[in-house]
């Protein structure tokens, strides 16, 4: 019995060593070559169960890890435009919604001036058009018209992706994602889009309470929300936020060059008709319209009350008082400010995986 | 009576030299090693004789263009201090980042803690935010610290470009000298002055060393926070080494490098020590 414990007690010891020995190792190795993997922050598109069918056809772009990170890099890349220093993310900042912060125009090279406000780089799988006017149809030609305008990145694909092509590291990681290292245009903007379709807005508090996920929103907020459904969910409607139409909201003309979605139609009446813009997180896309006028929540809604000319293509659904607007009380203005801030999701908007 | 006037008078006086001589003599160091206080900084921007106030004021330029000012940022950065016995203190850099604001209260006062005691004969600092940590929040932003953080609230949201770098200097308005066409809508003006020298661009950030000697010496004491009053005046943003005129240049940006150059060395010479205050707690 002494004997078998004593050669138990040797095997422990011998055991104890080797257990020492391989954190020894193990330690060694950290210093210089780290064994540990880092934890890899996946890219790819989940559609939120309290939201529909996205509009976007998966099955002609699949969105990948690494697709979506080459759109990602592509999305931060200098390169794509004429003079290599404006990026889509110049004008589409991770904090501010992927809006231009404090401009309610933007400017590419040069500094020559967007016609219109930036808008944000979200839940754009669910879209049917793109622009203010619509006048985009599909997501994978989005991108070539900042691209090519000579306001924005003033480029042409040809050049673009000649550029791309004598990159160190772009050639190899195209091929990866589709196939060649010959890089093409359509695949540069094949990896826009995967990007932009990874960056899904649907963690608000706003959607935590209706899931019945714990959150509690206060009797101000819950009251602005009744304000909301009875007055500004015709248009801004469902989960999106927005019904996806184009309309007339009585905006007072600034500028008589920007005839809105006419400028895409040719139809009389859609003159100065512009797209109704999702509300989720607005708390930080300011400023606000199609020509960034409005820098406040609150002088957005003061326009809806007080601020609106009308015209004859005017939306009825703005005209059914006394004066063309909304009908809403000084304390339905804060309830419906409040309620708006509770569609901010702020893990959309600090997630480190949507920054470059 | 005359002499004994004039000898109680020399008297007097000699009496008075000796016994301020003595009190000298006797007095105990004003500080000693380890007192420390704040130095506050207090960028207060002006337009020439007037201070400057955003929005409703309109102000005119060398160049004869009337113009407001509705923005005003920027930033201030890697502050040292030369003191009059040769040795220079520098605010470590983590805690070096500043943003002047003309739209927040006290948004000019830049306060920093734990200065040793002594006198100052100089405030050396960056107008701007310098190469290598512009550098470096290009691939670490958690290096983005205090007013650099672009981060959804941050104060530098609205000061950074994406793979570009700071805005070191935003000042915006309207003039009616622009005229109001595609490059310049409703007659606004841009000077966001930024790169730091990345991808060819130029190094637009700029150093400055403001003199705090004669009446003007900074004496931090264990009693005494110094606040060092440093005008900075918008009306030198147009003249100096280079004639900046609104109608020809209502927009700088990220474009016409050589011309943001030329308007940073204005920027450079825009700011001046006015007073210091050394009063006592």
């Amino acid at each position: 019995m002494p004997n078998r414990l004593t050669r138990q007690l040797k095997i422990g010891r011998f055991d104890l060593l080797i257990f020492f020995s391989f954190f020894w190792s193990c330690h060694s190795k950290t210093e210089t070559d780290p064994i540990v993997p880092v934890p890899v922050l996946k890219l790819e598109f989940t559609r939120p169960a309290h939201f529909p069918q996205p509009v976007y056809d998966f099955s002609a772009n699949p969105v990948t890890d690494e697709g979506a990170a080459l759109g990602r890099a592509l999305f931060n890349e200098g390169l794509l435009s004429s003079n290599k220093l404006i990026s889509c993310a110049s004008c589409h900042v991770q904090g501010a919604v992927f809006t231009h912060p404090a401009h309610p125009l933007s400017h590419g090279v040069d500094d020559r001036f967007t016609l219109r406000n930036a808008q944000p780089v979200m839940n754009l799988a669910w879209n049917r058009s793109f622009m203010w006017d619509g006048s985009v149809t599909h997501l994978d030609s989005f991108s070539l018209f900042p691209l090519q305008h000579p306001n924005e990145m003033d480029e042409t694909p040809a050049n673009a992706v000649a550029k791309l092509q004598a990159h160190a590291t772009y050639p190899a990681r195209f091929k990866k994602v589709f196939g060649t290292d010959q890089i093409e245009i359509g695949h540069v903007l094949k990896a826009l889009s995967q990007f932009m379709l990874v960056c899904t807005s649907a963690n608000s508090r706003y959607d935590r309470f209706m899931t019945g996920k714990g959150e509690v929103l206060n009797a101000e907020e819950l009251a602005g929300m009744q304000v909301f459904e009875a007055k500004c969910s015709s248009c801004h409607s469902g989960v999106l936020f927005t019904d996806f139409s184009f309309r007339q909201n009585g905006l007072p003309i600034k500028n008589r060059s920007d005839s809105g979605r006419y400028r895409h139609t040719n139809a009389l009446e859609d003159l100065y008709k512009f797209r109704v813009p999702s509300l989720r997180n607005v708390e930080h896309s300011k400023p606000y319209m199609h020509d960034g006028r409005f820098s406040s929540l609150e002088s957005v809604v003061e326009f809806y009350r007080s601020g609106m000319v009308q015209r004859s293509n005017t939306d009825p659904v703005l005209l059914q008082g006394a004066t063309p607007g909304i009908a809403i009380t000084d304390a339905e203005k804060k309830q419906l400010v409040a309620f708006l801030k509770t569609l901010t999701d702020l893990e959309f908007l600090t997630r480190p995986e949507l920054y470059k | 009576m005359q002499y004994a006037s004039k000898f109680s008078f020399l008297f007097l006086s000699a009496t008075l030299i000796f016994s301020a001589c003595k009190k000298d003599d006797d007095a105990t160091p004003e500080w000693t090693s380890g007192d420390k206080n704040d130095l506050v900084l207090e960028f207060d921007n002006v337009a020439g004789d007037q201070d400057l106030t955003l929005n409703t004021v309109q102000y005119t330029n060398a160049s004869g263009e009337k113009f407001n000012v509705t923005t005003l940022k920027y930033y201030i950065s890697n502050i040292t201090l030369k003191n009059e016995d040769g040795t220079t203190y520098t605010v470590p850099q983590d805690q070096s980042y500043f943003l002047v604001d003309e739209s927040v209260n006290e948004g000019g006062m830049v306060t920093l803690p734990n200065i040793p005691a002594g006198n100052y004969t100089s405030v050396s600092y960056t107008i701007g935010v310098d190469s290598s940590r512009s550098a470096a929040i290009e691939t670490d932003n958690s290096k983005a610290v205090g007013p650099l953080n672009f981060g959804v609230g941050g104060a530098g949201l609205e000061m950074h470009w994406p793979h570009n770098g700071y805005i070191h200097f935003k000042m915006e308005g309207t003039s009616p000298a622009i005229d109001s066409t595609d490059m310049s809508p409703n007659g606004e003006y841009y000077l966001h002055i930024g790169f730091y020298g990345s991808m060819g661009t130029p190094n637009n950030t700029r150093k400055n060393t403001l003199a705090t000697t004669g009446t003007n010496l900074i004496k931090v004491r264990k009693n005494i926070a110094p606040e060092v009053h440093i005008k900075a005046d918008v009306m030198k943003l147009y003249t100096g080494s280079y004639t900046l005129k609104l109608k020809e240049n209502p927009n700088m940006m990220m474009a016409s490098n050589e011309i943001t150059s030329k308007v940073a060395n204005n920027f450079a010479a825009m700011f001046e020590v006015e007073h210091v205050h050394n009063d006592a707690k």
